[in-house]
């Protein structure tokens, strides 16, 4: 592949305590100004992240340990809502398919919802997250 | 004193005849001055009007062609003689060819362009591109590149030109990813069991190429930096 030159960043914000990603606007030769996402284990060769770590220099806003757990918190959030929606919603929300189970298994199913709607309130949540088991019946 | 001898001007002694020199020598010191004078103006057979400054060359030297008293004539005109040291310049008829002067004929052979001049001898001029032969040879700025020197797509997964299957966080989707938007943070790979904070971001800029809505945010994304 062809390697951009990019010369100009902008609004460079650092992601990580090690200041090695960076979520920054870079002035591409074919799109303008676009966001990029720098990552120390991107493989990608198109553009020179080493050249663009020397353009961002100092000129960037320091790394937040509480914005990075808060994206942390929300990624580990968003894994929940999937897992109740795509796992629980549609037996719990139909009422001929919760019908089908035993009270035995209506049990274990709405254990592991509660189970995953605790998920934040765990100790170790968002960084140490014990995820409950999914029933056989789901 | 003796009579000097001499052929030109140059070469006269001006202090001859001396005082003492006997009158009968006075008739060979005249001839003496007439011969030199013939030998060194030989074809003098006018009055010379020529100044001073004419002879001694200190008026100014023609620097163009009308300094000779030829008219200037417009542009493209050529300068014409009657044969009788008569010139003047003169429009070539229109249709007229000089083939003398001009290209007859070429060929291009490889990487070389060769002229054929009528009365003179061909030249070449080497260095041009090859003839492009097959479709995988594409012109650009630099001649042309060949099948072989054409980049191609790379195929690992996160490389720019690649697609993939991407969730977007809600920390920052609280509205819908639409087609032809461009994004970079909070891009994540579809295993969610992944950490949020490792390999699981993507890196570089991503285009939606469909539809990311709340709680369904998996789509198709192309890397486009």
């Amino acid at each position: 592949m062809t390697t951009e030159l990019i010369t100009e960043v902008r609004n460079a914000q650092s992601m990580n305590a090690e200041n090695t990603q960076f979520d920054v606007e870079i002035h591409h030769p074919q799109y303008g100004w676009i966001p990029y996402m720098l990552t120390p284990w991107d493989t990608d060769t198109t553009i020179d992240n080493a050249a663009l770590l020397e353009l961002i220099g100092s000129d960037y806003a320091p790394f937040s340990q509480a914005d990075h757990d808060a994206r942390v918190a929300a990624f580990e959030r968003d894994t929940r809502d999937v897992k109740l929606v795509l796992e629980v919603d549609p037996i719990v929300s139909n009422p001929l398919r919760w019908g089908d189970l035993s009270e035995q298994e209506q049990t274990e199913v709405s254990a592991y919802r509660t189970a995953l709607l605790d998920v934040p309130q765990q100790s170790g949540f968002p960084n140490t997250i014990s995820w409950p088991t999914k029933p056989s019946c789901l | 004193m003796g009579l000097e001898t001499s052929t030109y001007v140059d070469g006269l002694n001006i202090a001859n005849p001396a005082a003492t020199d006997g009158l009968a020598q006075a008739d060979d010191h005249i001839r003496l001055i007439k011969t030199v004078l013939k030998n060194t103006f030989p074809n003098l057979d006018g009055a010379v009007t020529a100044t001073v400054a004419n002879l001694n060359n200190t008026t100014a030297i023609p620097s163009t062609i009308t300094d000779l008293g030829i008219s200037d004539g417009s542009n493209g005109m050529v300068l014409s003689t009657d044969g009788s040291g008569n010139f003047s310049f003169v429009a070539l008829p229109a249709g007229t060819t000089d083939t003398n002067y001009y290209v007859t004929g070429g060929s291009f052979s490889g990487t070389t362009l060769t002229l054929q001049r009528s009365g003179l001898s061909s030249v070449s001029i080497s260095g041009f591109p090859q003839s492009i032969t097959d479709n995988s040879q594409i012109g650009n700025g630099a001649g042309y590149i060949t099948a072989a020197s054409v980049p191609t797509q790379s195929t690992t997964t996160g490389d720019v030109g690649t697609y993939a299957f991407l969730m977007r966080s809600t920390s920052t989707a609280v509205s819908a990813a639409n087609p032809g938007s461009t994004y970079s943070s909070s891009l994540y790979y579809t295993d969610r069991s992944a950490s949020a904070v490792a390999g699981n971001v993507t890196s570089g800029t991503w285009r939606c190429m469909g539809y990311a809505a709340h709680l369904d945010r998996g789509t198709v994304w192309l890397r486009i930096a």
